[in-house]
């Protein structure tokens, strides 16, 4: 599939867009980053003649980490205003303002971003919304935005998928709407869990959404990490909130002579895993029993350290996918409905490889989990081609039926 | 009237919007409308959403409206049409000058869509379907705290439920409490001012819905002069706010047959009957019944476990038709009927229509809506009465005194006959409060009762018992017949003293008809004084007739309109010896 690019000086030959969305920013967050990974490098596995170009509020640093086209989302637009709930005053009409401006009933908004993702998504052969994993009230800016890509995608003609996903938990009643608007508007849906998120799509009139593992599980350990492989060791990965709460599992762990090492996941300025390993650690009685490296690894390599330890836990939902592609035991912590969900949705194909303990349970009920899990046999490991990628194949769909159409004769 | 917003109210993620409506006699109500926060309109002196409903009110009230507050330009422009439309549908209500502080900055509208929902046949059924003409839902919305019967348990209930309903179909489902009834009741049937009440809490979520689709309980072969109505919601809605009239091409039992057929898992969660304070259906009322035909008709009354499982056909055939659209709506549930093979049913129907046609619309009592009204009109030209019982609508209820010997009472009828002989029509009570505001209620034993003169017990006065038994002596009668009536006083007395009070009017129950509070040209007084031994209520258009028939207590009820609808003539009819009467010297 190609597309004449008039844009430049001289008319050149570019392979058509597919856009993918999903809330990235400029930090690092390698749950959210091995999601794209897997795609993008499905995608390139495939061969289609497309280019891959990714949304997000930082495109200069999204290009630089995955390689790719990138451009800035429309985030700024539809947040501009954002109170502390997330949903500014306005973010509504904005949101019709980029649907009626795609599909020609209104004059597109004066700003840049909206302008260029419209140009974009005009050219584009698909839209894929990965939703950095959730759709949900819990990040609700994030869904707001994309469910206003989704629109104009689908006011342009462009089919849109949104895959991969948890759906909710919903707690208000607009960001509901916002999401039932966006399921009807794709043309393909795939949920991350065959729970809560199949329920959800059903009670927003989406009932053919299709169930499957989280994309993540299709993210390879990197085969020359230089980590223990013996099994001896145990991992963590958690946010700043359930951190303190681990204190007791690691000590109980460092016992039975089991150091742990920790895994940050989420490199946000102002909330970062590793300041809260940091302070961890400087809570337990023997700092040594937890092991915090520097933050250099790739999200392969953690995937690979994931699958040598002898049991996972902490409160990092990816941690949780990463074990259970590799059959390490773990326990997922969760604190709230949203954490509940995502956790619960995991723990349900994983036949007990992962287990779930909701926070308000107590360290204590954290560490009994922990040390119940240490004695149990490993899991399967993931194999890759047991589950393609759903977006993947509906991307396949979607660029032979344009090529079907393309080559039907005009009528005379 | 004044209509004047009061500051808006955050409670949680949720926002309470105070409204007054102060009347021209100084009396107020205030309506508070509760919805998500994120919904609201963010100007807090935007009175577009209940300005529609306030000039339907004035209307009635033959009052100007002054509006402290601003509106939408587009709706502005538009109270002028809407006006017109209710004249037409009804020519007693009178046009309110409206005076607005301000106009609205025009808004932006939401691209969200979504449907009222109230878990009736026309709202799961246009929910369901899950789009109207102008495009798809994105919600249903639910309105609490609409139906003055309910209380706060059935009220949790029914809010439970529709969120039920609305899962099953797909919709999420927003929470709007609007007691919006109060400001309407005693002057309007509330059919005559839903939409414009339902337009209210569209606009108080307008922040961001952008539609509002009300479902249409009429189809094509049923529209009419109505304030539910396609006309009339066209006019209600804003720069920001459409407000639009589902489809009408189906008719109830079309809706009802789709619904069997395709959403079968619906059909527990239907609910029609406003009658009673429950969140389920009574299987009596007259909407239970014809709903549970039409679910019978078209195979689902087994799967409606919210109805009782069986409908009487007796009850069916018993059913009065007052309405063009009550004769459309058991017709084509007859032939659905027929067509499903139930004889039994069809029958019950088809009795229920003949009957109805062949005795004509029953005298209109109350507050008549303009969808009545308007059959009441064909209905008579049909029966060749010229549209007389419509004019006697238009005219008022005339209220008939007749003396009831056996019973030794008078009785008084607001639009028809009570039992006994007719002595006079007094005149007429207003059946809509316009500028007649005082309520009046025939109670059952036939006395006449206003909201500020009501039956009270009477103690028996050993001096007024001595003095009426021994009045009848004096009476030019016979001797013989002295001593009967001196008796028959005697035991009026004894059963005086063992008798309980009077029942009081239910202030819940519709009102009869209207008094006017104040003189004014063809008006006539009416007056009420009481027998001092039986209680015995008389009403006459002067004092001195109530007391020179020896009865007590003598006050003003009202003014009535000077008219005589239901006998054609107006006053005392006949004057014929009443044998409780104690004649007072002086006085005739």
């Amino acid at each position: 599939m190609i597309a004449l690019d008039a844009s430049g000086p001289a008319m050149r030959v570019t392979a058509q867009p597919v856009v993918f969305v999903g809330g990235w920013a400029a930090h690092r967050h390698v749950g959210d980053d091995a999601i794209l990974r897997v795609h993008l490098e499905a995608l390139d596995a495939a061969g289609f003649d497309v280019e891959p170009v990714v949304l997000g509020t930082d495109p200069v640093v999204l290009a630089a980490r995955f390689g790719v086209r990138a451009h800035a989302g429309l985030d700024a637009y539809v947040l501009d205003g954002a109170d502390a709930t997330g949903a500014p005053a306005g973010a509504v009409q904005r949101l019709g303002a980029v649907a009626a401006a795609a599909a020609g009933r209104a004059p597109a908004p004066a700003d840049a971003d909206v302008l260029g993702v419209l140009e974009l998504l005009g050219d584009a052969a698909a839209l894929i919304d990965l939703g950095a994993g959730s759709l949900a009230t819990q990040f609700r800016e994030a869904l707001w935005v994309q469910a206003a890509t989704v629109a104009a995608a689908s006011a342009l003609g462009v089919p849109a998928a949104i895959a991969g996903v948890t759906l909710g938990p919903f707690d208000r009643p607009l960001d509901a709407m916002v999401m039932r608007r966006m399921l009807r508007e794709a043309s393909f849906v795939s949920v991350r869990d065959r729970g809560a998120s199949v329920a959800e799509a059903c009670a927003l009139g989406r009932p053919d959404a299709l169930p499957g593992w989280d994309p993540a599980m299709q993210l390879e350990a990197a085969s020359d990490t230089a980590l223990p492989a013996d099994g001896g060791f145990a991992v963590v990965s958690v946010d700043a909130a359930s951190a303190p709460g681990c204190a007791a599992t690691i000590e109980a762990l460092h016992a039975r002579a089991i150091p742990t090492i920790a895994v940050p996941m989420d490199f946000f300025p102002l909330s970062s895993d590793v300041d809260a390993l940091v302070d961890l650690r400087a809570r337990l009685a023997d700092p040594d029993a937890l092991r915090v490296p520097p933050p250099t690894a790739s999200d392969a390599e953690l995937v690979g350290l994931v699958g040598a330890a002898r049991v996972a836990f902490g409160s990092r939902y990816h941690l949780g996918v990463f074990a259970a592609s590799q059959g390490t035991p773990a326990v997922l912590i969760h604190r709230n409905d949203y954490g509940e969900r995502k956790a619960a949705g995991l723990a349900d194909w994983t036949d007990g490889v992962v287990s779930t303990v909701p926070a308000a349970a107590g360290a204590e009920a954290l560490r009994d989990a922990v040390l119940g899990q240490l004695g149990r046999a490993r899991g399967p490991r993931w194999a890759a081609a047991q589950d393609p990628l759903p977006a993947i194949d509906w991307l396949a769909v979607q660029l032979q039926g344009r090529a079907a159409r393309a080559t039907v004769p005009e009528p005379r | 009237m004044i209509l004047s917003p009061l500051a808006p109210i955050a409670v949680g993620d949720r926002v309470r919007s105070p409204v007054v409506f102060r009347r021209a006699d100084g009396s107020e109500a205030t309506v508070t409308l509760d919805g998500p926060a994120e919904f609201a309109p963010s100007a807090p002196d935007d009175l577009t959403g209940p300005a529609g409903l306030a000039v339907v009110v004035a209307m009635c009230l033959h009052e100007d409206l002054e509006i402290e507050g601003r509106i939408d330009p587009d709706l502005a422009r538009r109270l002028d049409d809407l006006q017109d439309l209710y004249l037409a549908m009804n020519p007693q209500l009178r046009r309110a000058a409206v005076r607005v502080r301000g106009t609205a900055r025009p808004g932006t509208p939401s691209p969200f869509a979504a449907v009222f929902f109230s878990r009736g046949v026309d709202s799961m059924y246009l929910a369901a379907q899950g789009r109207s003409a102008a495009g798809p839902f994105d919600a249903a919305i639910f309105v609490d705290a609409l139906e003055p019967r309910h209380d706060a348990d059935v009220r949790g209930t029914e809010v439970q439920l529709a969120r039920q309903a609305a899962a099953l179909i797909g919709l999420p489902l927003i929470v709007a409490e609007a007691p919006i009834r109060p400001v309407v009741d005693g002057l309007l049937d509330w059919e005559d001012a839903v939409d414009a009440g339902l337009a209210w809490v569209g606009h108080s979520l307008s922040g961001a819905l952008g539609r509002v689709v009300l479902a249409a309980q009429d189809s094509i072969h049923t529209l009419a002069p109505s304030g539910a109505s396609p006309a009339v919601d066209v006019l209600l809605g804003s720069s920001r706010l459409t407000v639009e009239h589902g489809s009408v091409s189906a008719t109830r039992m079309d809706k009802v047959a789709w619904l069997t057929r395709n959403r079968a898992d619906l059909l527990p969660l239907l609910k029609v009957c406003f009658v009673e304070n429950r969140a389920d259906n009574c299987g009596r009322c007259w909407k239970c019944l014809h709903t549970m035909a039409a679910l019978r008709a078209a195979g689902g009354l087994a799967s409606a476990s919210g109805f009782p499982d069986q409908v009487d056909p007796d009850a069916l055939a018993a059913l009065k038709l007052d309405r063009l659209f009550d004769f459309h709506l058991f017709d084509t549930i007859r032939a659905a009927a027929v067509a499903g093979g139930d004889a039994e049913l069809a029958s019950a129907l088809a009795d229920s229509i003949r009957r109805s046609a062949a005795e004509g619309p029953k005298a209109p009592d109350g507050i008549v809506s303009h969808r009545r009204l308007h059959s009441l009109a064909i209905i008579g030209l049909v029966a060749g009465d010229d549209g007389e019982a419509a004019r006697k609508a238009d005219a008022g209820l005339g209220l008939v005194r007749s003396l009831d010997r056996k019973a030794r009472r008078h009785a008084y009828g607001a639009g028809w006959k009570p039992p006994g002989q007719v002595t006079a029509e007094l005149g007429a009570l207003m059946p809509v409060a316009g500028e007649a505001q005082v309520p009046a209620w025939v109670l059952p034993e036939g006395s006449l009762a206003t909201d500020r003169h009501g039956p009270a017990a009477r103690p028996l006065d050993p001096r007024q018992a001595l003095r009426y038994c021994l009045s009848g002596l004096r009476d030019g009668l016979p001797p013989g017949a002295r001593v009967r009536v001196a008796v028959r006083r005697g035991a009026d007395v004894a059963l005086a003293a063992r008798a309980a009070p009077p029942a009081a009017p239910l202030p819940a129950g519709d009102p009869a008809g209207f008094l006017f509070s104040e003189p004014g040209p063809g008006r006539v007084e009416l007056w009420s004084g009481v027998h001092p031994v039986t209680g015995d209520q008389l009403l006459a258009s002067s004092r001195d007739e109530i007391a020179s028939c020896g009865y007590v207590d003598t006050v003003r009820l009202g003014w009535l309109a000077a008219r005589a609808p239901v006998t054609g003539r107006l006053g005392v009819h006949e004057s014929p010896y009443v044998p409780w009467f104690v004649r007072q010297p002086g006085l005739s």
